[in-house]
């Protein structure tokens, strides 16, 4: 039931009606936070990176690399991750991944797909790109 | 006349071959001249019978040579040498006795001149004159020059006249030499000699100095001769015992370098003077290992380097020849001569920053030096290793720079510390790209571990419960009732099995490792035998590829090789263990053991370099006391090892020889001794012996044994189960130089800041982080006892912060309260017709809270000083405690906050630091970050007691760098200290504070770019006066009543924290 004022009209909702939100906590959390009464008002799930064979089949799935190659990316997901708040101020996104999936699918080199689209993507401080580009040497070969 | 003939033509004279032989030739000539040669032997014979003897023995040849007119004046002289006043019959025997047929051209002007020059002598002193004929007499021959013999006699009458009275002596001791030196000594050094021994008297005795001329100069050119002694006058005057010691060792050190470098390294020092300085005492006895260690080919070119340096800063010399081999090593031809053109215009400017410069002290040399070098080290790479490190292993790490490279890093002590050891620099191979390479390798690796459970093993281990976790591992290997060898080859086996375990999961560690195999492996085989901790590093190379290689190391055997990597092949299978590991490391060891006890050796005490290497010590050894004597010059060594068939056997003694031509001080090794080099080799033909299969009496030990073992040979199995069986399987070994400095704490080196050369002395401070032993925990309870009433309050203190953590967020659109002051101008707007905003909200937002903060307690000697009780009392309290000192309030403090702060659950740190001088800074652990307050943390805070200096600079950079691999958003340093910063060696003037607070103020800074916020507190009423020069004003506090340092501590942290 949602009351406007203004109109002096009540709605009411369809027996069907289903609100969904979605918000990153943590990330400008100050401007979006959710009021606690707002908050109590919904039921919670919590999505945080999906684990390793999971992201694997969503990269597989996005970008058409074969599962293998997939799994590879989904690691160099996971590695880079640990960074986060020493270094980097955001994990590098699944989309990222898929991104690196779709390079690698269209014959760029693992190397230069990741460093276009993880290492360059996610940070601009040169130390962090490098060390980024080291675990995408461990994981892929030079 | 006949009474006198017969007193000295006597039959003894006659009875004897030379006496007899003379007295038939005089017959022979006649008895004319016979009587006349009687005649001058009677008148001789009135002052001395002895003399007229002499004379008569050589007579008749000397008539027969000179003839009659030159016998006459041989005669004469004599005689006048004979009749100087005082008589100096000593010398006219001598001058009679000497054989004219022995002088050569002209004897007689050579004797005229002889006898001549004596009476000169004899006019400063008729004893000289005596000394000078009886110790040249015997040199009067065709090698002896007139001209010699007359430099000689003038250096020596040179002396008489120094050091008054006394000068009599020197002038003695210096003819008395003449046997030796006069033929050795080129005669325009003659006067150098005397003069050198003249400016040592008295501190050195004539005696002393005379008879022990250095033998070695005997062959050198005039000049160097010459050179020499200039040094040996020029140092006597500032340090006759330096001076001394360059004159009797330094001929001796330089023997194994080569003339032309000999030559011209003497030239540089003699130009040198007197400002050389004391450093030459040190320098001289290993002046010749250290320029052999210079490459031939480059030797003159850096001398010539030197001689430039010498001519505008002589002072620095000695640094700069000592800096030479390290130079050579790290830096081509081109570089070398830019080193030392900037390191010429720095001695310019500051002859203090040159002096640092060329010793390899300061920052700047050391930057120069690798400018443009291809080496990668772990300055410049410690960022990007540390993130790394973070991302494969999931947690942060602190890196420990290691002073040699080895493919295998050490085991660390304390993992849970998180903290491992790279090297500080590799330079192996060609490109900054591939060295770089391989610290990513070994970053990889040591991820591996953490990914790996290196440290996982307790219960097999039989883990103390007291330690720290993972310390188990560190303690087993180096239990000195374990093989020496063990900690290395388990090393060795557990690398094998992290790095399969990290190729099946990442492609890029396979290929790597092949990549790194390949290159390392193609260039150490080119070495004929390398020192141990390489041996084994490439045994490590071998395993990473299986054995897969075409760079086949030349010293080691295949098939021992292959039986070495069969024994490490099962840890290659993905469920091997960490115990695995270790169990094929010990069966190894004790395989070699036995094979050395087969000889009739113990690996262990037979040479103590071998446990050096093994644990990685860096390693002295003597380079002169060398069986064979010393080593051949550069120019005469072979350039190669001599190349031989490889069938024929490897003989050890060759091999040492030639690898004794490197021995670089960063190589770190040392050479095997040919008797280990045979063990060695004996232990690896005790492994042949032993392929073969399997015994079924071996089951006892556990399947994994039992697969490793039935790779070995089946007539020692028995033994070497009953090796492995019996506890007490071998000798107890001699403790480890390694260990016995364990209790030091693992070593850190820093640099410190000199105000004087304005640079930094790189890797100035060598720094031991030592765990503390704790007291039963006592003192933390009654400290708490005693501040009863105070703990609650700092609690609620603390309990404040909490709200603060919260923060007012405006500006929003929806929030939990207005924000009058936006909603009035918004209000306004409205009014005026302007668009209102509709951010009227504010709301408290909480923050999360991540501090870190490190106390660094000040551990010095002057905390000892007891406390005037505020109530006035006589010292010792209501109890009869001791009285309080200030390390006790410090203490207690300590004890209140670490409470308060592990409720609140802030990360903190409690590290305490003393030491004495530059090489013995010392940091001891009481709370490391990683670690909860545990009862041992609470002992071990009780266990702080003053010890000794304030080396305040180098424990904020130490803490600081334990603060690196904190991941806190903010970092705080809260140092407590009592005075200033101290020590015997801070800075050349003991008695200024300059250089401490100076070097400690560029320390402080160091920590805020490293965004670590220092904040200082002291006790010391005269705070003021440094803390201003070391600090911002708001980042220190003087407490003025030590007795409420309790009180505001807590006060203290909370603003800084909070600001």
């Amino acid at each position: 039931m949602l009351p406007i004022d203004k109109k002096g009209e009540i709605l009411e909702a369809h027996p069907d009606f289903l609100l969904v939100i979605s918000y990153n906590p943590g990330y400008q959390s100050v401007l979006k936070d959710l009021k606690h009464s707002t908050r109590q008002r919904f039921v919670t799930i919590e999505f945080d990176y999906p684990p390793r064979d999971k992201e694997a089949q969503i990269i597989a799935h996005e970008s058409g690399v074969d599962i293998d190659t997939a799994m590879d990316l989904a690691k160099l997901g996971e590695k880079v991750r640990h960074l986060k708040a020493s270094g980097l101020e955001e994990g590098v996104s699944t989309r990222l991944l898929i991104y690196a999936g779709q390079l690698i699918g269209r014959n760029i080199p693992p190397r230069r797909a990741c460093e276009v689209a993880v290492s360059k993507s996610l940070t601009d401080d040169a130390e962090s790109q490098r060390a980024i580009d080291e675990v995408v040497c461990t994981i892929f070969g030079n | 006349l006949i009474v006198i003939r017969n007193l000295w033509l006597s039959p003894h004279l006659l009875d004897e071959p030379a006496g007899a032989a003379a007295h038939r030739e005089a017959a022979e000539l006649g008895a004319d001249i016979h009587e006349r040669i009687l005649a001058v032997g009677d008148r001789l014979a009135e002052s001395s019978a002895i003399l007229a003897q002499h004379f008569y023995q050589n007579a008749p040849a000397t008539w027969r040579r000179l003839g009659a007119e030159g016998f006459d004046a041989w005669v004469a002289l004599g005689e006048r040498i004979a009749g100087a006043d005082p008589i100096s019959r000593e010398g006219a025997n001598a001058f009679f006795s000497v054989r004219v047929s022995e002088l050569g051209e002209e004897p007689l002007a050579k004797l005229t001149a002889w006898g001549e020059t004596a009476l000169r002598v004899g006019e400063a002193s008729n004893k000289l004159a005596g000394l000078f004929l009886r110790n040249t007499a015997p040199l009067m021959n065709a090698a002896t020059s007139t001209a010699a013999i007359d430099a000689w006699a003038a250096a020596g009458t040179g002396l008489h006249g120094q050091h008054g009275w006394q000068g009599e002596f020197l002038a003695q001791a210096f003819f008395n030499s003449a046997a030796q030196v006069l033929p050795a000594l080129s005669p325009s050094a003659f006067r150098l000699w005397a003069g050198a021994g003249s400016a040592l008297f008295p501190k050195v005795r004539e005696r002393e100095f005379f008879a022990h001329f250095p033998s070695q100069i005997g062959g050198w050119p005039p000049d160097d001769q010459a050179n020499l002694m200039r040094i040996v006058i020029a140092l006597a005057h500032s340090d006759h015992r330096v001076a001394y010691e360059v004159y009797r060792q330094f001929p001796a050190s330089l023997a194994p370098v080569p003339p032309a470098a000999r030559a011209s390294l003497l030239r540089v020092l003699a130009g040198g003077g007197n400002k050389l300085g004391n450093a030459m005492g040190d320098f001289a006895p290993v002046a010749g290992a250290i320029l052999r260690q210079i490459p031939a080919p480059r030797l003159a070119a850096s001398l010539a380097e030197v001689e430039r340096l010498a001519q505008r800063c002589p002072q620095a010399v000695v640094s700069a020849l000592r800096s030479l081999p390290r130079v050579c090593d790290e830096a081509d031809a081109e570089r070398v001569g830019q080193w030392f053109a900037i390191g010429l215009d720095l001695v310019s400017e500051s002859a203090r920053a040159g002096l640092a410069y060329f010793a390899l002290e300061s920052r700047t040399s050391i930057n120069v030096l690798h400018r443009g070098s291809t080496a990668a080290s772990l300055d410049q790479s410690q960022g990007l290793l540390r993130k790394y490190l973070q991302m494969m292993s999931g947690s942060p790490a602190g890196i420990r720079p290691m002073e040699r490279f080895s493919l295998r890093p050490e085991i660390e002590e304390f993992p849970g510390e998180r903290e491992v050891a790279l090297p500080s620099r590799i330079d192996l191979l060609p490109s900054h790209e591939e060295n770089l390479r391989l610290y990513r390798l070994l970053a990889a690796h040591l991820a591996g571990r953490r990914l790996f459970g290196t440290y996982a093993a307790h219960a097999e281990l039989a883990a103390d419960p007291a330690d720290p976790p993972g310390r188990a591992l560190f303690r087993y290997l180096t239990d000195d009732r374990r093989p020496a060898l063990l900690e290395d080859l388990f090393t060795l086996a557990e690398g094998v099995r992290v790095h399969c375990a990290m190729s099946r999961i990442y492609r890029g560690i396979a290929s790597e490792a092949g990549w790194v195999a390949d290159k390392l492996l193609r260039a150490w085989c080119e070495q004929p035998a390398p020192a141990r901790s390489r041996r084994l590093d490439t045994l490590f190379a071998l395993a990473l590829v299986d054995g897969d290689t075409v760079h086949w190391p030349p010293w080691l055997d295949r098939e021992i090789g292959r039986s070495l990597l069969d024994l490490l092949r099962p840890l290659r299978d993905a469920e091997a263990s960490v115990v695995d590991s270790l169990r094929a490391a010990e069966a190894i060891a004790a395989a070699l053991d036995r094979a050395a006890a087969s000889i009739g050796g113990d690996l262990g005490e037979a040479d103590g370099s071998f446990y050096d290497t093994v644990a990685g010590e860096m390693i002295y050894y003597d380079l002169y006391d060398d069986e064979e004597g010393p080593p051949p010059p550069m120019a005469e060594a072979p350039a190669e090892a001599p190349q031989r068939d490889d069938d024929s056997p490897v003989q050890p003694r060759d091999m040492e020889l030639a690898l004794s031509e490197e021995t670089s001080e960063e190589s770190g090794g040392t050479p095997l001794s040919p008797e280990e080099l045979e063990r060695l080799l004996q232990s690896g033909a005790d492994l042949r012996i032993r392929q073969g299969g399997a015994d079924e009496g071996v089951e006892g030990l556990g399947l994994y044994i039992t697969d490793l073992l039935g790779k070995m040979p089946s007539e020692h199995l028995e033994e070497l189960r009953k090796l492995l069986g019996d506890p007490e399987r071998q000798k107890r070994r001699p403790p480890r130089r390694w260990l016995e400095r364990s209790t030091d704490g693992a070593c850190y080196w820093y640099d410190e800041w000199d105000y004087q050369i304005a640079d930094y002395r790189s890797r100035w401070c060598q720094l031991y982080e030592i765990g503390l032993d704790g007291d039963s925990g006592e003192f933390f309870q009654t400290a708490l006892g005693d501040h009863a009433d105070l703990l609650p309050e700092v609690r609620r203190q603390f309990q404040r912060i909490r709200p603060e953590m919260y923060r007012t967020v405006r500006g929003l659109e929806d929030g939990d309260d207005f924000d009058l002051n936006a909603a009035v101008g918004a209000r306004i707007d409205a009014r005026a017709g302007i668009a209102p905003s509709n951010r009227l909200y504010v709301a408290r937002k909480r923050e999360e809270r991540d501090v870190a903060t490190l106390f660094l307690v000040d551990m010095s000697a002057s905390t000892d000083e007891p406390l005037v009780e505020p109530a006035g009392g006589n010292g010792s309290r209501a109890d009869g405690r001791p009285p309080r000192r200030i390390i006790d309030v410090t203490k207690e403090t300590l004890a209140i906050m670490a409470q308060a702060l592990e409720e609140i659950g802030d990360a903190f740190a409690i590290y305490g630091f003393s030491g004495h001088g530059r090489e013995q800074v010392e940091m001891y652990r009481v709370k490391s970050f990683a670690e909860s307050l545990t009862p041992s943390v609470k002992a071990r805070l009780g266990a702080i007691e003053p010890r000794r200096s304030t080396r305040m600079g180098t424990a904020l950079r130490h803490a600081v760098e334990r603060m690196a691999a904190v991941s806190a958003r903010s970092k705080h340093l809260i140092l407590l200290s009592d005075g200033f910063p101290q020590d015997f060696d801070y800075g050349q003037d003991r008695r200024s504070n300059l250089y401490g607070i100076r070097d400690t103020a560029v320390a402080l800074r160091e920590a805020e770019m490293a965004g670590v916020t220092p904040f200082c507190i002291t006790v010391d009423k005269a705070g003021h006066d440094y803390l201003r020069e070391m600090c911002d004003e708001n980042r220190y506090m003087v407490i003025d009543d030590i007795n409420a340092l309790p009180r505001e501590l807590p006060k203290i942290y909370q603003r800084v924290v909070r600001t």
